[in-house]
């Protein structure tokens, strides 16, 4: 309690009602705080200067556990917001809670062995994104373990000041209410409601991110670290599998406060969005690391270009060398994926279709010699990068309502005229309809069931439903090896696909 | 197919004019050899010149003296280098490498194909040449035993025999019975140099990789026109020493091709072709982190650059300190796969020039102890994981073997039993290496299990000793 007593100084700070201020001090004294069983947790005293960034604090996710809050069956007070049984969720499915364990089984240590990187709670090129590297200047919570991984505060924000304003029985009623962008800016509380800022948090590991030291090399592959897959927000949301609720799903009250639109498609705009600021996150690692190749006279990673463009067998009947790819036969293509939805995006808009101008000086950027030019690979991928940067606001600032929603489902089948280019491509294309469909069905619109089972399912080749999420979680420590016959990529062929996609969408008709 | 046949006719009645006028000319007792200061530059006959039935035409068993042309003509794939280039296959390659559209690309009027299909003179199609010989002949008489203007009619008389062959060279001829003259003369196609260069861009366009042994190719050129026992009869160690002499020749062709393209800012950099194609290509299934190249480009493993080289490889004892250091420095250079192009260039141009005069002392066939040792060490060297041999190293190094065993049973020296069995089955893991889909054959498969090689060496030191 003295703890406490001596902290007033920090909650005098929040922009609570007037009329509660006194009353808030003094039940301060007497509520507890979330707290590992029951002890209290030392909190910074120092107090954020204006305009200074938020002093931080790593919690585990015990601290959100206790005081039965976010783990079911100690749910005392149902909250507003949220459903109280994220824990639950996230420990027994959602394989964030996973990924450090992923670095201490047979696999991530053979990898650490290969990159000679030592233990893995020392290595931090891997804990970037396989937990997370503590800043200097950040203070660790007892209750904080690396085992967890990817936990809570991670992607929520790891900082003291809205762990304690939105637990405390006194100010959480307050601080509910205030605007998102004041929960983050005051509070640290990063705002996952907004599209743009979650996907760019997901794209940090699951695309990279140079600045923050996230990036998986070619020799971290080469030393075994499976593909990274093409990402795609709002399914891969779905398939976490989700530890909250969408809009839509909230009680009315919350769905007021938050503005709702019933009529809107809402996975399908946070798709839209989140495919845009995805490719901005790719084009910018792209356009980091050209920067510095170029500089260093060297060539760019080759993580960064289209896996298969290299790793296909020799084969003169490959599927590979009936299909038709820009540019010229020996030079390496990028990764091609980014680029599908926010392209088919810019159609929907309506505008001009600047992005096959500028996709064209990338890729002239990109052949114009083995491993492409790392000077104009730099200016070709800033400029997308801003273009996408454009494109994600206008799909933000339009909702997707009646009139502009129905559109989208024949845009998207639209890309699927041609073959796709690859795996991925055809993947994403293929998320964006799932999540189409899902918005379909929860505004009470027909969907095709068979459709989507042949989408969905094992037939298309697609594999659309991710080996990480949903499944049953392997035990602690066992991240399965990939298995030898079961490589999607290397079994995708893009003519195949289309021959069973047109016999799908004629029997649905 | 017309064409063909209206090559064929004609070509008969060409022969039976020659072979005519070859009857009044042969009984000639004192012919006039041509002055060798002749002041015209030697110009190409055509195939047609050497077709005459009582030259080499005789239509005999394929290999038989006086039946030269008439197996070339018949069996000898280079008599079709120039017509492959007719097909749709190559149509669509050449469309694909230069980015044009299939019925605007020409592969019989592009410089970049003719100058090894219808070799030696690329420019024969570009309607400026006026001489006998015909691009369709592809790569005939000429291209191997050099432009015959000066010495076809010369070179049946008696008084050509005592010529010696620098005497014989002044007049246009090559003296391919020269082991390290035959090999220079393949190289240029068949290794690439300057504008003949089989790059990644064109294997990505569809045209075979280009890998060249010499012995091997000999052994495996079924339609040779000359008779291998006579090759043994003018030299015991023959099929020993046409693996030495190719290793050198070839390996110095692989440098200065290196050296051109890192030294030709106009051409790709980096150039894909010199690494090891499964480096890159193979499958991402299953492999996950086992594979040898550990995600590095694997340099010159088929042109013995990289590699435990036996110490009787002739380039071993070329290879000075400093040429060893300067390998060393080549293949970090190439592995690093930077901008290092012009010092890529110089480096390989150096070491090039190390093997200038390499053939001209080559060592003797080593004894079975000296391989059975090399073996040994090799082996050694695989368990200790000193090196992980791939199968651009291992099918030289059976190329090796066989050339050690040809030549040990052309002297009908007891050759251990077993020794040919053992061959013949790693000759099997190799080949099965590659996928069953036929012309894969020519690219590194990406399916060789390199702990093959384990159990073939200890089998070859145990046969050995």
């Amino acid at each position: 309690m003295s703890t406490y007593s001596s902290n007033r100084g920090f909650w005098r700070g929040l922009t609570l009602g007037v009329a509660f201020f006194g009353l808030t001090l003094f039940l301060n004294l007497l509520t507890l705080r979330p707290g590992v069983r029951g002890e209290s947790i030392a909190v910074s005293k120092a107090e954020p200067a204006a305009g200074k960034p938020l002093p931080k604090l790593y919690f585990g996710s015990k601290a959100c556990a206790s005081a039965g809050c976010h783990e079911k069956g100690q749910v005392t007070d149902p909250p507003l917001l949220c459903r109280g049984d994220e824990l639950d969720r996230f420990k027994a499915h959602d394989r964030h809670a996973d990924a450090y364990n992923a670095m201490t089984g047979k696999l991530g240590r053979d990898i650490l062995k290969r990159l000679n990187l030592g233990e893995p709670q020392t290595a931090t090129d891997c804990l970037a994104c396989h937990s997370v590297n503590i800043e200097k200047g950040a203070t660790k919570h007892e209750s904080f373990q690396l085992e967890e991984g990817v936990g809570c505060v991670v992607c929520h924000g790891a900082h003291e000041r809205w762990v304690g304003s939105h637990s405390l029985v006194i100010s959480r009623s307050a601080f509910r209410i205030l605007p998102r962008e004041t929960k983050e800016s005051d509070y640290g509380m990063t705002d996952l409601w907004d599209p743009a800022k979650r996907t760019a948090l997901c794209a940090s590991c699951h695309v990279g991110n140079q600045e923050q030291g996230k990036f998986v090399t070619h020799d971290m592959y080469a030393a075994g670290h499976p593909p990274l897959q093409g990402f795609e927000v709002a399914s891969w949301s779905n398939q976490m599998p989700r530890h909250w609720q969408l809009l839509r799903e909230k009680p009315k009250v919350v769905q007021k406060i938050q503005g709702h639109n019933s009529s809107v498609w809402e996975e399908s705009q946070l798709m839209l969005v989140g495919s845009a600021i995805t490719l901005r996150e790719s084009m910018r690692l792209l356009a980091s690391h050209a920067k510095t190749a170029s500089i260093n006279g060297e060539m760019l990673d080759w993580a960064l270009f289209d896996c298969y463009a290299c790793h296909h067998p020799l084969g003169p009947r490959s599927w590979r060398q009936n299909q038709t790819h820009p540019g010229k036969p020996g030079r390496v293509p990028l990764k091609t994926w980014p680029m599908v939805l926010p392209g088919m995006g810019e159609k929907l808009l309506g505008s001009k279709e600047e992005v096959d101008q500028l996709t064209r000086e990338l890729e002239n950027a990109t052949y114009s010699r083995p491993f492409g030019d790392p000077k104009k690979i730099q200016l070709a991928s800033e400029k997308i990068a801003h273009w996408a940067d454009a494109i994600a606001k206008s799909f933000a600032s339009q909702p997707l309502d009646q009139k502009t929603g129905p559109k989208l489902g024949s845009e998207l089948l639209k890309i699927w005229q041609a073959p796709p280019r690859d795996f991925d491509s055809a993947r994403q294309t293929g998320w964006a309809l799932l999540t189409y469909h899902s918005d379909e069905a929860a505004l009470g619109r027909n969907i095709n069931k068979e459709w989507l089972k042949f989408l969905e399912g094992y037939e298309s080749g697609l594999d659309l439903k991710l080996k990480t999420g949903r499944g049953v979680r392997p035990a602690r420590g066992e991240v399965a090896n990939p298995k030898q016959d079961d490589s999607p990529p290397d079994q995708f062929h893009p003519d195949g696909f289309m021959g069973k996609l047109k016999f799908y969408l004629q029997e649905g008709k | 197919m017309g064409r063909l046949f209206g090559l064929i006719l004609g070509l008969i009645g060409l022969s039976s004019l020659c072979s005519a006028l070859c009857s009044q000319i042969l009984p000639s007792p004192k012919p006039d050899l041509p002055s060798s200061a002749s002041s015209t530059e030697p110009y190409l006959v055509g195939a047609g010149s050497c077709s005459a039935s009582g030259c080499h035409n005789a239509n005999g068993h394929s290999g038989t003296k006086g039946s030269e042309y008439s197996t070339w003509i018949a069996s000898d794939p280079h008599a079709q280098a120039s017509s492959v280039l007719g097909s749709d296959r190559s149509q669509k390659m050449l469309a694909r490498y230069l980015g044009k559209s299939a019925n605007t690309a020409d592969p019989q009027k592009e410089p970049v194909c003719l100058s090894c299909h219808v070799f030696p003179d690329p420019t024969l199609n570009q309607g400026s040449y006026t001489g006998r010989f015909s691009a369709a002949d592809g790569v005939s008489c000429e291209a191997c035993h050099g432009k015959a203007s000066q010495w076809v009619s010369a070179h049946y008389q008696e008084s050509w025999k005592t010529l010696s062959s620098a005497e014989k060279s002044k007049f246009g001829f090559v003296d391919t019975k020269n082991l390290a003259i035959r090999t220079r003369t393949c190289v240029p196609c068949h290794v690439g140099e300057k504008e003949m260069d089989v790059n990644h861009d064109l294997i990505a366009a569809g045209h075979p990789r280009l890998r060249f042994e010499m012995g091997s190719f000999l052994a495996n050129y079924s339609s040779r026109h000359w008779r291998q026992t006579d090759e043994i009869a003018r030299d015991p160690n023959h099929s020993w020493n046409i693996w030495t002499t190719g290793q050198v020749i070839t390996t110095k062709a692989a440098l200065e091709l290196l050296s051109y393209r890192g030294n030709q800012k106009t051409k790709p950099w980096p150039e894909l072709s010199e690494y090891n194609c499964a480096a890159c290509h193979h499958s991402l299934s299953g492999f996950y982190g086992n594979l040898p190249s550990h995600g590095k480009m694997l340099f010159g493993t088929w042109s013995n650059l990289s590699g435990n080289l036996p110490a009787y490889s002739p380039l071993n004892s070329l290879w000075d300190k400093k040429a060893k250091e300067d390998l060393g420095s080549l293949t970090r250079l190439m592995v690093k796969i930077g901008s290092h192009r012009a010092e890529v260039g110089s480096l390989a141009e150096k070491l090039a020039k190390k093997l200038d005069h390499g053939t001209s002392h080559l060592a003797p066939p080593p004894s079975p102890k000296e391989v059975r040792t090399w073996i040994e060490a090799y082996e050694g060297s695989i368990k200790e994981n000193k090196i992980n041999p791939n199968w651009d190293q291992d099918t030289q190094t059976y190329i090796m073997l066989r050339a050690y065993f040809q030549h040990a049973r052309d002297l009908k020296k007891e050759v251990p039993p077993n020794l040919e069995n053992h061959l013949g089955e790693l000759q099997d893991d190799l080949t099965s290496a590659f996928q069953t889909n036929t012309n894969s054959i020519l690219h590194s498969p990406e399916n060789y299990d390199s702990k093959l090689s384990r159990k073939w060496l200890q089998k070859f030191g145990e046969d050995l000793r």
